[in-house]
Formats: structure tokens, sequence, C-alpha cells
């Protein structure tokens, strides 16, 4: 008994130095990501932190989310120069634009480029000049992921669903960059599709944030006209309004397809063809670890494609409409209701 | 000579069952494999339809996150359901019900895709059978497909239930069969039995009987010329021992007055009458055997199916009742799904047999398709029967309604009785030319011999002998008089030896001459027979046509080294290159067969025929395929020409016609068993080993015509008879000749390469007729001819001059076709391939026979092989063009404008031989 003691306690001592060794061994090499978002941490920010969590690498990530306010952006910049994370993440055209700026512009206000970047939910990734192709971004410190069917599909999803669609609605908010890039895009498009393009300006001669109260307006207005069906993406704005813009939109009689999964499910959007955020975070994941983890060089690294895009319908809102998703569509479709 | 006949009856009627069984059990499992595979396309077929509103988007398939929920619903529609795969167009599976996901899907599955002409396409492997249908988008371009695999237990049970009752079928109709026919040949051999063993009764005493009993019959007469012939060779043999034993040299004066010629044609009747005798037995014990095997297969198969139609039409119920539940537990209400109807009449249009589907509650909420008839449809089909309720949260709120198109389930069965009956066909065809050649072996063959060395004989004529054969009293016989002519040869050498110097050499050598024996002993009598040869051609013309219906498929599937080329170019080629190669190697088959003979020649060509059949078998790219199949154009045109040569030298001037019209049965036979059985072969066996199978018969038939084929036949003595090219035209100086060329030849040439082999498949298809439809539709052509072939011969035998039957046939073809120009519907295209195969089949014989004629008549300065290679040469070489022709008056004006430019050459060179041959040869 008494040879015992020493034993266990040489047992016990050698014990609490692997418990001692082991988390300091791991602080030493954990990794830090920042994750810039916009407006909290969402599906996306879930799929990114359970990704890196069950990946097994030590990495911690630290969300900052800005709350629709771009003025923080450059205090954000600020702090990441300094503090040096090992990765960033950014969600949203506003947030990385804010970050890195273009391909052209090498201005003072942006991170270092020596610092990795993920984006996410990009719209429009080219045409806003924020990365060169899906082969590569062009930029050595900067690589992606694309969650978006083009516009066009989004279009054809409506004939589909109503052939006799010919006028597409878009509330538009000028203020901001990728709302106003998406109404030039979608003018430049509708005639090659044969539609029309309706679209009307969300607070005229505002230059703040519109005011939401303008929302039932302007669908009354769109109605007026005629239109049957609008195209809601690319507005933050809006997606935050998603809850009034939608029900207006359903008052009046217009059914909404967007880009955005969650304005089907949660609010009352008819229609979304979409990756879910969760898989668009889950991809991100992968690209922060081919960098981290096997050292990939970010530019050298493609932009990664979301895969897994569903028909989502809201049959309420299909019913409450009045329009019954075609037969095939439901053999397809996921169902959903509020 | 009972036993030996019965013996031969029972090996071929065994040879029937065997054949019959083993084909008809490959056929049901073709049928059955290929209704399993629809069965599965119906699944198949409504995942792609899930697909299609994404595909149509223009996003790729990979994209759909529900996708493997999707493919999943393959095991709610048939809990069997192997494994179903969503694939892109590189192969790469996307969705799966298989965990882990399988990466890709083989590369065979992938070439069917590529190679499919419309959607749903199948393969097999070893345990499974698969069915795929390829996604396109909204432009027509195959972006994915769905493969739905289903085990092949069911196949496996079903095909060994068919080849258990097949077996017991087949044993107790062979012993059955065998039991009549010998029965009925006692009876009918009484007569030829008594009358041989009256002969073998004159043999054991030595000495034939000078009074044998002379009948009225055809065979009575033959044994009393044959008894005759005995009497007259032992009279000339004693005449003979008894010069050569007497001092004097001088030839006794019996035998030198009575040497009387014997026509070598007249000695051969004896055998002839007794093929007679036996032909119509064989006939029917064949066809019996093969009828009453093949009634009890179609029973079998039709009972084997019957459960398959059923559960492809319980399936579709499955699947709407499926669909319809998925939009109501999506929530769209019962009464307003809309587009329904639509997604219904679309899949419908890709079942055929299924004419209306709907929806009811007690009325019709949506419904699709055209009612039957309820008083037409089948009971347990009977509108309104619920088959497949649809439920709502545990509750049916409605069931589906279909109605089964009586008429096209009847046409299914349809299809198999016309598949069973092809096959039964091909049995009968084949098992003919086994007996003609056992009976030829085992009975006739030795009894004409007997009839010619008793002629020989009976002449004085002691330089052959025989080997004897095997049954017992001819055997006696021929023993017996080979052993006379050794006998007076030995005693000749004696004389000879024992004179010395005393006798004049002259003297001598006149006796040796007299008595045949100038050239030293006795030589075995050979003689050609044509049908030595009939079986080993039939093979051969099989195993050349085995691969043709999937040839172009084949061509397509392998590689292609020539990028810049056309693909349908390409599959045209290997066609093309044999043809090219049959229209060189034609005019020198001639002059090849008289240099070598025919058993050198069908080895010589027969076994780069078969490296060229390996070749193919190994063959990866579209350049190796041209070169082999160019090959076998060569041996092709070598081997059947060779034998068509061997035909005319052994025939007669009296019998030609009736010979060539023979070799026209036979090697259309071949043509039409190749053509009947590639198809089933290739899906059964695989394509690749169906170029092993006919390597194989061409083998076969190589062994049977060096066993067979007596030595030397077909070579010719005057062997400075060359053919060249720049005689081709020479001939066409002749008017007749030129007649028959272009009147006769050439345009019914034009009628197989460009009719039948090219726009009657067309025309068929565009009539909306399905592959099987077009390949029974050929057959008929085919039939005509070996209908017609031997009949031809025998209307020139009973006296029907050749020419007019000619140019009637010519004509006849031609106006068949003009039938299509008035009522352009697939009936009366059939019937021009029925009459136009029976006027190839008349003209075919006719034309070699007129321009033998020729040849021995006022083109006798040409000589036969340069009139025949004319002949030969110009036939293609105006086919050939006539197809070019042909297809650029297709391609520019349709297939009608087409058929009526072949319709109208046809009767043009009919009238053009007409006023030719009929005003000027005496025919």
């Amino acid at each position: 008994m008494g040879d015992s003691v020493p034993g266990l306690r040489s047992l016990l001592l050698f014990a609490s130095m692997v418990i001692a060794f082991v988390p300091s061994s791991f602080a030493e090499d954990r990794r830090t990501i920042l994750g810039i978002f916009y407006e909290g941490c969402e599906h996306l920010c879930e799929g990114f932190k359970t990704a890196i969590a069950d990946s097994g690498f030590p990495a911690s990530v630290v969300v900052r989310d800005i709350n629709q306010d771009k003025a923080q952006l450059s205090a954000i910049v600020a702090e990441i120069n300094e503090t040096r994370p090992d990765l960033v993440l950014t969600f949203g055209t506003s947030v990385t634009m804010g970050l890195i700026g273009t391909l052209e512009d090498s201005r003072p206000d942006r991170i270092s480029s020596n610092i990795p970047v993920v984006f996410t939910v990009v719209a429009d990734p080219f045409g806003t000049n924020i990365a060169e192709s899906f082969e590569a971004s062009g930029r050595k410190n900067v690589t992606g992921t694309f969650n978006r069917v083009p516009e066009s599909v989004n279009i054809e999803v409506i004939r589909q669903y109503d052939p006799a669609f010919s006028k597409l609605g878009l509330l538009y908010n000028s203020n901001e960059r990728n709302s106003a890039i998406k109404k030039k895009e979608l003018e430049a498009l509708a005639p090659t599709l044969g539609i029309e393009l309706v679209a009307l300006e969300l607070d005229p001669g505002n230059e703040g944030a519109p005011d939401p109260g303008t929302i039932p307006e302007r669908m009354a207005e769109l109605r007026k006209k005629g239109v049957e069906w609008i195209y809601l993406g690319s507005s933050s704005y809006l997606r935050k309004n998603g809850d009034l813009y939608t029900s207006s939109a359903v008052e009046n009689g217009i059914a909404i397809v967007s880009p955005y999964e969650s304005l089907v499910r949660e609010k009352q959007a008819l229609l979304s063809i979409a990756a879910r955020y969760y898989d668009v975070g889950q991809l991100a994941a992968g690209q922060a670890l081919k960098i981290l983890r096997d050292g990939a060089t970010p530019g050298d690294l493609p932009i990664v494609r979301a895969t897994d895009f569903a028909y989502v319908v809201n049959m309420d809102v299909a019913r409450k409409l009045d329009r019954i998703p075609p037969f095939a569509f439901l053999q397809i479709a996921e169902a959903v209701t509020n | 000579m009972l036993f030996r006949s019965w013996l031969a009856f029972t090996i071929v009627i065994g040879v029937v069952q065997v054949l019959l069984g083993l084909l008809a059990v490959l056929q049901h499992d073709a049928i059955y494999s290929q209704l399993l595979r629809q069965r599965i396309a119906v699944i198949s077929q409504t995942i792609v339809a899930s697909y299609k509103p994404i595909v149509d988007l223009g996003l790729p398939v990979s994209m759909i996150r529900n996708g493997d929920q999707v493919v999943l619903r393959a095991r709610d529609m048939d809990a069997e359901i192997g494994v179903a795969n969503t694939f892109n167009s590189s192969g790469i599976v996307v969705h799966s019900t298989q965990t882990p996901r399988p990466p890709s899907v083989s590369s065979e599955v992938l070439r069917r895709m590529h190679l499919a002409d419309g959607t749903t396409w199948g393969t097999e492997t070893e345990t499974e059978v698969i069915s795929g249908h390829t996604i396109q988008r909204a432009d027509g371009e195959a972006v994915a497909a769905v493969t739905v695999s289903y085990p092949k237990d069911r196949l496996s049970a079903a095909s060994s239930a068919i080849f258990r009752k097949m077996a017991i079928a087949g044993f107790l109709i062979w012993l059955a069969i065998s039991a009549v026919a010998y029965f009925l040949l006692r009876i009918l051999l009484a007569g030829p039995r008594r009358a041989i063993d009256g002969l073998g009764a004159i043999g054991k005493r030595s000495e034939p009987a000078e009074d044998a009993p002379l009948g009225k019959g055809a065979l009575e007469l033959e044994v009393s010329r044959l008894n005759a012939n005995l009497v007259e060779a032992s009279r000339q043999y004693d005449a003979v021992i008894k010069s050569l034993g007497s001092d004097d040299l001088a030839l006794a004066p019996g035998f030198e007055t009575s040497r009387a010629p014997q026509s070598p044609e007249r000695t051969r009747s004896l055998a002839g009458v007794l093929a007679l005798k036996l032909a119509p037995v064989a006939a029917a014990a064949i066809v019996v055997s093969a009828t009453i095997l093949g009634l009890l297969v179609l029973r079998d198969v039709n009972r084997s199916i019957e459960p398959e139609l059923a559960a492809r039409a319980n399936l579709v119920g499955v699947v709407v009742s499926d669909n319809v539940q998925r939009a109501i537990e999506a929530g769209a209400p019962l009464d307003n799904l809309v587009g329904a109807e639509n997604y219904f009449g679309d899949m419908l249009t890709q079942l055929p047999e299924v004419a209306y589907v709907a929806v009811a509650t007690g009325r019709i909420v949506l419904e699709a398709g055209e009612r039957i008839d309820p008083y037409l449809a089948p009971p347990r089909q009977r509108k309104d029967v619920r088959s497949h309720p649809i439920l709502y949260e545990g509750e049916e709120i409605a069931y589906v309604v279909i109605d089964i198109d009586p008429a096209f389930i009847a046409k299914r069965f349809r299809d198999v009785f016309l598949d069973m009956s092809v096959v039964v066909l091909v049995t009968i065809l084949l098992a003919y030319e086994v007996m003609v050649l056992l009976t030829s072996r085992s009975l006739t063959a030795s009894l004409d011999r007997l009839q010619r060395l008793a002629a020989l004989q009976a002449s004085g004529d002691f330089s052959k002998t025989a080997t004897p054969g095997h049954q017992a009293v001819i055997a006696g016989l021929m023993r017996q008089l080979s052993e006379r002519s050794t006998d007076v040869y030995r005693r000749l050498e004696q004389v000879v030896a024992s004179a010395g110097d005393s006798v004049a050499d002259a003297s001598l050598e006149g006796l040796k001459r007299h008595f045949g024996l100038e050239n030293g002993p006795p030589a075995p009598l050979r003689i050609s027979y044509f049908t030595d040869i009939r079986l080993a051609l039939f093979l051969f013309a099989a195993a050349d046509e085995l691969p043709l219906a999937f040839l172009p498929l084949y061509t397509r599937a392998s590689e292609n080294l020539w990028p810049w080329l056309d693909e349908s170019v390409l599959i045209s080629l290997p066609l093309a290159g044999y043809l090219l190669a049959i229209l060189f190697a034609s005019p020198f088959a001639r002059g090849l067969n008289q240099r070598f003979g025919l058993r050198t020649l069908f080895l010589a060509a027969g076994l780069p025929m078969i490296a060229a059949h390996i070749g193919l078998y190994f063959a990866e790219t579209a350049q190796e395929i041209i070169f082999w199949r160019t090959l076998t154009g060569i041996g092709y045109a070598i081997i059947t020409l060779a034998c068509q040569d061997y035909v005319i030298d052994t025939a007669t001037s009296e019998n030609r016609d009736s010979v060539l019209g023979t070799f026209t049965l036979v090697l259309f036979g071949g043509v039409l068993a190749g053509v009947a059985l590639g198809g089933v072969l290739a899906d059964r066996l695989g394509q690749q080993n169906v170029f092993l199978l006919s390597a194989l018969l061409i083998g076969v038939s190589a062994l049977l015509s060096t066993w067979l084929i007596v030595p030397g036949a077909g070579a010719s003595e005057h062997k400075g008879e060359r053919f060249n090219f720049a005689g081709i035209l020479a001939p066409l100086g002749n008017p007749r000749f030129a007649a028959i060329v272009f009147g006769i030849a050439i345009p019914m040439g034009v009628i197989l390469q460009a009719f039948v082999s090219y726009l009657a498949a067309l025309t068929l298809d565009d009539l909306g007729a399905s592959t099987a439809d077009i390949g029974r539709a050929l057959t008929l052509f085919f039939l005509g001819v070996i209908a017609a072939g031997p009949i031809g011969g025998r209307l020139a035998a009973a006296g029907l001059p050749v020419g007019p039957v000619a140019v009637l046939a010519c004509l006849a073809s031609g106006a068949s076709l003009v039938l299509f120009g008035l009522w352009p519907v697939s009936w009366a295209l059939v019937t021009g391939l029925a009459v136009s195969g029976i006027g190839y089949g008349l003209a075919r014989g006719a034309q070699v026979s007129l321009v033998m004629k020729l040849a021995e008549g006022e083109l006798k300065e040409a000589g036969s092989v340069a009139v025949l290679g004319s002949l030969r040469t110009l036939e293609r070489l105006g086919s050939v063009m006539g197809l070019v022709a042909v297809a650029a008056i297709a391609g520019a004006f349709g297939y009608v404008a087409a058929l009526g430019a072949v319709a109208a050459w046809t009767l043009v060179g009919a009238a053009f031989a007409a006023t030719v041959l009929l005003k000027r040869l005496p025919v």
C-alpha cells in the first residue's frame, strides 16, 4: 500500500502534466478566423462554424457583426491590419467590397494583401470586379464561394411556373451598390428574355437608408402597372425588411421570386431557387481549411460554387395568391408552409 | 437402308429440337429482358420527368439539392429495384440510392447513353438489367441520364423455367417424331429395300440375274437399269478375264461391241428418285417437329411474359398515384392540379400500351389519353376499376383509372408469334440442309457411286474403284466391282510382265486404254455433288450476315481515328468497303476456282475470313472495323461465287436452272438465317461475341468443305482462261448479253442494294414501324427469294423458257414498287418487298443460266470465265451506282420519289430485256 502511494502520485503528476501540456500546445497553434457579417451570425455563419469545429482543426471563429452599418468597415479594416488574424471571412457584397475593394484599387484603407480572405454571398463577384473568374480570384490572398444561379434562371423559373408571365417588377435601392447593379443587369437582360421590366426606386431622393414605409406604396404602384411577379434580391436592406416587403406583395396579389431561400421559408416570398446558406458556410469552411490546414495559396484556389440548389415554394402563399404550382414543379420542389 | 435413313432422320429431328429449343430460350430471354427494361423504364422516365423543370432552366442536375430523394422514389415504386443513379453527361454519378454514392457509372452504361437514338435505352450486366433514360434540355442536348437497375433473378428464373420445359418437350417430341418417322420410312422404303436387297441377292450369287423384275415406278425402272448395268458389268469382267487368261491378246468380241455410252446424268437418277421419295418425309418430320415445339414455345413464352406486361401496367398506376399523392401532400388541392393532364399526357406518349389514365373520386378529376371502349377492354382492365388508391392523411381520397389498349397487347403477342416463327423458319432451313447432307452421305451418294461404277464397268471401263460406304448390300456390290477393277489391272500387269518384248507396245497400250488403265492402277471414283457444299454454303452465308444488324452501331461505338469525318459517313464505310471488295473480287472468283478448285479456295478464303472476324472482335477503332469488314467482302465474293461456279460445273445444261434455283435457296436461306438471328444473338451473347460465332461458323463451313468437297472439284484444265478487267465490257457487244445485264441483272441488283438494304427500312421507319417490324418486313423479301429460287428452276425444268420468266419477274418486281406510289402505306411497301423478293429469286438463277447459255453459244469465243465475270462485275457496279443515285434522289426528293425511280428503272429495264430477248433469243 505504502509502495502504491508514490506510484499513484507519480501517475497523477504525469496526468496533470499531460493535461497542462495539451491545451498549451493547442493554444500555441490555434488559428483565428475573423468573420465579418452584415447582419448577425445566421445560417451561413452557423454552417461555417460547424464545419470548422467538425474538421477538428484548431481554429477559433470570431464573429464581427456590422449590423448593416457600412460605416464600421473602415475601423474593422484597421483592426484586421493590426491584429492580423489568420484568415478573414466576409459575408455579402458590401462587406467584401469594404474590406478588399476591387481588383484594380489599391487604396490604403483596405486590409493588407497578405491576409487570406474568403468571401461569401457576393451576388456577382466578377461584375463587381471583386474577383477575376471562377478559376482564380486574380488576387494572391483572395478566394471565395459562389452561391447564385444566373438571373435568367430566376426569370425562366417564373415562366415555367406561369406561362402567361410577361412583366417583372423590381423595387431597388440606389444607395445600395448591389441593388443598383442588379437593376442595371435586369434592364439589360429583360428584353433578351422577352419580358418587360418595371423597376421602381424605393425612396427616391433619400441619401440614407430608405424609409420602410415606402415599401407598401411602391408595391401598390407595381400592382397598378400590371405587375404580377417581382424579383427580390441583391439587397441586404430589402432582405432585412423581408417581412414587410413580402406581406405587402401578397396583399397586392404579387408573387415574389427571390434568391433568398429564407424569405420563402420564413417570410411570404412564393418561390426561390437557391442554395442553402448553411451549405454555403460549409463550402467556405472548406476553402478556409485548404488555406490554413493544407497550406494552399488562396489565389490558386478556384471560386467554389454551391452545388445543392433547390426549388422552394411556399404553399401557403401559393394558395393565398391562388397560384398553385404546376404539377411537374411539385414533383421536384420543396413545398413549405409558414 | 432403313436403319441409316431412320438414324439420319432422328439426328436431324434432334438437331431441330436442340437448335429450336436453344434459339427459343434466347429469343424468350431477349423479349423478357426487353419487357423488364421497359417496365423499369417507367420508373426512370418518371424520375427524369421530376428533373425536367430544373434541366429546362439550364441548370445541371447535380445542382438539385433533393436529388437523392428523387432517385430514392424508385424504391417506393418498386421495392425490388437494385440501384437508381443520376449521372451527368460525363458519367459522374450525382445522385444515387447507393451509399456511399458510386463515383461514376460504368463505361458501358455511358457508351449506351451516348449511342442511343432516342432517350430510352438499356443494357445488361451479369447480374442486372439496366434501363436508362437520357435527360435532354429543351434544345435537345443530352445533359444527364437516369439509370435504374433491376436484379436479373426474375429473368434467370423465367429463362430456366422455359429451358426446362423446352428440354422435356423437345425430348418427348424427338422420341415421338423419331418413332413415327421409323414407321413411315419402313413403309416408304419397303419398295427400294426389296429392290436393293434383290440386287444384294444377285451380288451374293456373284452373278447378277438377267431377269430382274421390271416395275412401273421410276424407282423400279432405275433399279432395273442398275441391274442391267450390273449384269453387263459382270459380262464385261468375265470377258476380260477370259481374254486376259488366253494367250491371244486380241480383245474378246463380246465386250468390244457392247461398249454403250452411258450418260452419267442418267445414272444419277436412282439416288435422285430415292432422295425425292425421302424429301417429303424429311420435310414433314422437320416441319412437324419444329412446329409442335414452336407452338409449345409460343404458349410458354406468352405465359412467361404475361405477368411482365401486367406488372408494367400496374407500375404505371403506382407512378400516377405516387405523383398525384406527392402533389397533394405538398398542399395542392386535388381538383386544382395545374398542368397534371399535360404531365400525364407526355408520360403516355412513352407508354404505348396505356391508352388512358385518370384520377377519379367518383367523378373524373383529371384524365389523359383516349378511353378504350369498355366492351373491347379485357375484363380485368375494365375502366373504373379502382387500381391504385391516392391517400391523404391515411384516407383514400381518390383512385387511379388505367385503360390498357388491348390492340397494343395483342400486337405484343403477335410480335412474339412472329419472332418465334422466324426462329422456327431458320431452324427448319438449317435442319433441312443437315438432312440433305446426311441423306446424301449415308444413302444416296453410295447408291449413286454404285450406279456410276456399274455403268463404267458395263461399258468396259475398269479405271475406277469406290469406297464401299456403309449400306450393307450396296457396299457388298461396290466392293465386288472395285475388286474387279483392281483384279483387271493386276492381271493386265501380269500379262504385260510375262509378255515381255514379244508383244507390240502399241497393242498393250491399246488394251490399257480400252480398260481406262493407261495412267496406272484404278483410282477412287470421285463425284462432285451440289449437296456436298450446301450446308457449308448455308453456314457461311449465315455467318457473314450475322453482324449485319448491329454493325453500324458497333462502328459508331468504336473510337474514330478520323475526327474530321462525319459520323453518318463513317458508319456507312464498313458496308461500302465490303461492297467495293465484292465488286473487285467478283471477277476473279471463276478464274481462281478453275485454278485451285473449290476445296482449296474455300479453305484459302475461309482462313482470312476467320481472321477478319477475330479482327472485328478485337477491333477498337472504326478504321479497324472498316478494314476487317472489307476483307470479309473479298472472302464472301470469292466463296459464294466459287460455290455458284461449282454448282454450274456440277450441273448439266438440262438441270442447271433447277440447281441454280436451289443454290439461290441455300445462299439466301443462310442470309435469312444470319439476318434473322444476328439481332437476338447480339442481344443475348453480346455484339462482340457474335463475331466469334461468325468466325466459328466459317471455320465449321471450311472444315465441312474440306471434308466433303472432292479434291480438285471446280478446277478446270483450261487454266489459260483468265479474267482481265479490259474484257469486262467486251461481251456487251452482244445485244442479248447487254439486255440481260442492263435489263435484268442491274435492275434486280438495284432492288436488292437500294430498295431492300436502304430505302425500305428508311421508308418503313418514316411510316412509324418499329425496328422489329422493319426486320420482319425485310425477312419477307428473303423469304420470297428462297421460296422462288427453286420454283424458277422447276419452271425451267418443266419446259417454261427462262428468258420470259426472268423478264416477268423483273416486271412484277417493278410493278409491286409502283403500288407504294399509289398507296403510300406500310402494307403496300411490305407487298412490294414480298413480290420483289419472289421476283429476285426467279430472276437471279435465270440471269446466270441465260448468260451461261450465251457463253456456251454465241459468246463461246470469250469463254465462261470472261462472260460470267463480266456479268457479275457489271451487276455489282450497276447496283452500287444505283444505290448512290437512289440515295441522292431520296435526299433531294424524298423516299417516295426514290422508290419511284427504282420502280421505273426496273420496269424500263424489263421492257428493254423483253424487246431484245424475247424477239431474238430462241429460249
